[in-house]
């Protein structure tokens, strides 16, 4: 239907009519009138193909267009002025999306067709490589995550022997505190065996001492022993021996 | 109708960028992924391939220089001359400054299996890492850094010559990123023995390898490979001066691995730090000078147990506790070798190794008497 068409149509309503359509948008019409108009204008959504129903079908785009120009008169914003070429290209727009093709599938013509299958070739490259890039970043996530996650636990693992080697204090708290003795016997505890621990841990600093000429003099047949069959830094050993001879 | 026409486009339009976006970012992130993975993996190889074939050099080649030897705050200077004759290897090294002691020693009967390469056992503890080029002795190297992944043992850094594969460059980097032991060329001269089959070493052009890589095509038989442009003269009446000390025939015999944490005498090693393994050195009388004599009853007993992680390696010694031995609990540190001697039960274990005091103590802690 063409904009002319459209026109003369509208113009061949009952000018009553239109006025109630406007009467009954400003909530000025009576029931009976609201009645009327509603009829109509589901009369005009029923039927289709006939002239009346193009009738019908004005007066619902008049509805259309009135409850536009109260939108826009009751908006504290300007109002977009879209002309029905505007429009049109919405609906072109609309018809060119991939799911309204889906639906046109059965009783597509051979453009339509061919508009699939590019839109197809579009995304056929797109989609794999895509997919293929997310999987492999996760992937890659994934490795890097675990080399991180086994080496913390590694590291924590062994942190923990270093922690606990150096600091028997947190053992023997665990040791010796029993779970029904009160908070005050505990803290009484906790003190004796922080004080406890700290001087055998002093003490065991202490147990190692610098050795003395003669110590040293025993320790070196074993370190000439380590560098002959324990060093495994090429010729360093060479120069570990002659380094080591005074020592 | 006109409001949900444009939610609908505004919608799916943002859908629409969404997705091509997370399409986009995906594929940057693998890029990146793969920028980031890819060259590491490779230099990771040359680095190994390097290493393993210094590994070699320095057993094959003929070679002297004068290098700089730093332990702890130590610095000293030394002269090596290292021969291969009929596959026979000596070494002769003179201490150019202070007394200018020397000592010399024929390598006999070596076996290269002893000159471990780098396995996949010692990338689970270590890093291998290509390094930039440096210029040492006037001779450029490529810097190769061995990071360790724990506490358990040094950093090692290696400056070794692409050409020859010839190590000039070393240091044990400590836990305060402090240089605990480094020796460096100041000079050398290296040649390749005349009766060395050419398909043993193989050298690489030194034009094609300046860059970041070398890669097997650059690889080309070279029979003498000489940088005499770097050579020091040594002066020899000095070095014959020098008090010269006779090291008893370094024979490499292959020490027996121990596959169990069971070890003689009822003595079990509980807990080891990840990457090492246990072997058994042979008997510590071989080689025992006249000075140590008056101990040999005593190196019968002893058991020397090697742990080895192929780069760091510690020793234990389990003697048997007798008065005239026992020295109390000592401990010495000298660069990067440390000494932890201390009584357990009946006998005295004594725990020496270039690796940190940390990782003797563990030791120690972990022998236990079943």
């Amino acid at each position: 239907m063409s904009n002319d068409e459209l026109k003369s149509n509208i113009d061949e309503q009952p000018i009553s009519l239109a006025e109630h359509l406007s009467s009954v948008l400003d909530d000025e019409a009576a029931s009976f009138e609201q009645r009327r108009v509603l009829d109509e204008l589901a009369l005009g959504d029923k039927s289709s193909g006939s002239s009346i129903s193009n009738s019908k079908i004005a007066l619902s785009q008049k509805l259309s267009h009135f409850a536009l120009i109260g939108e826009s008169m009751r908006s504290t914003n300007p109002a977009i002025i879209a002309g029905p070429s505007f429009l049109a290209g919405i609906h072109e727009q609309i018809a060119l999306e991939d799911e309204y093709h889906d639906v046109q599938v059965s009783s597509s013509t051979s453009a339509n067709d061919v508009t699939m299958s590019q839109s197809g070739l579009q995304n056929s490259w797109l989609r794999p490589v895509g997919g293929f890039a997310l999987v492999a970043s996760f992937a890659a996530i994934a490795v890097m995550g675990l080399q991180n996650y086994q080496l913390n636990n590694q590291l924590t693992e062994q942190s923990k022997t270093i922690i606990a080697a150096q600091t028997p204090v947190k053992e023997a708290q665990t040791v010796e505190v029993a779970p029904s003795v009160d908070a005050v016997s505990i803290a009484n505890i906790d003190n004796k065996n922080l004080d406890k621990a700290k001087t055998d841990a002093k003490s065991q600093e202490q147990e190692y001492r610098q050795a003395n000429v003669h110590a040293r003099s025993f320790l070196k047949r074993y370190v000439d022993s380590h560098v002959q069959y324990a060093s495994r830094s090429t010729f360093v050993p060479s120069v570990r021996v002659i380094a080591y001879a005074d020592y | 109708m006109l409001r949900t026409t444009f939610k609908l486009i505004n919608t799916k339009h943002i859908f629409r960028h969404y997705i091509f976006r997370h399409y986009i970012f995906g594929i940057s992130l693998s890029l990146i992924s793969v920028a980031m993975i890819g060259p590491s993996a490779y230099a990771d190889e040359k680095a190994i391939d390097l290493l393993n074939r210094m590994n070699q050099a320095v057993h094959k080649l003929n070679y002297s220089g004068t290098l700089a030897y730093l332990k702890g705050n130590s610095l000293s200077s030394l002269h090596i001359e290292h021969t291969v004759i009929n596959g026979i290897e000596s070494e002769r090294v003179v201490r150019l400054n202070e007394e200018g002691n020397e000592v010399s020693r024929e390598l006999k009967d070596f076996s290269f299996a002893a000159a471990q390469n780098i396995g996949p056992e010692m990338e689970k503890v270590y890093s291998f890492d290509l390094g930039r080029e440096n210029r040492i002795a006037n001779i450029p190297c490529r810097i190769i850094t061995a990071r360790p992944k724990d506490r358990e043992r040094y950093l090692q850094k290696y400056c070794i010559d692409a050409t020859t594969g010839m190590l000039l460059d070393y240091i044990l980097v400590g836990k305060s990123h402090q240089p605990v032991e480094q020796f460096m060329f100041t000079s050398i001269n290296i040649r390749v023995p005349e009766n060395l089959p050419a398909t043993e070493l193989s050298f690489t052009d030194p034009k094609a390898c300046s860059s970041t890589t070398c890669s097997d095509a650059d690889v080309v038989d070279a029979k003498v490979i000489d940088t005499m442009g770097a050579t020091a003269i040594v002066d020899q009446g000095v070095a014959a001066k020098a008090k010269t000390t006779i090291v008893a025939p370094r024979t490499v015999r292959p020490t027996r691995q121990i596959l169990t944490a069971d070890l003689h005498d009822g003595w079990v090693m509980e807990k080891l730090p990840v990457g090492y393994e246990i072997s058994l050195a042979p008997a510590m009388n071989a080689g025992m000078n006249a000075a140590q004599e008056g101990t040999e009853n005593l190196s019968k007993e002893t058991k020397h147990y090697i742990i080895s992680d192929g780069l760091s390696s510690l020793s234990v010694f389990v003697s048997p506790f007798t008065d005239e031995g026992d020295i109390g609990a000592v401990k010495i540190n000298s660069g990067a070798l440390n000494v932890v001697s201390q009584r357990k039960g009946n006998a005295i274990i004594t725990v020496v190794g270039e690796v940190p005091e940390n990782t003797l103590r563990n030791i120690f802690k972990n022998l236990r008497k079943k």
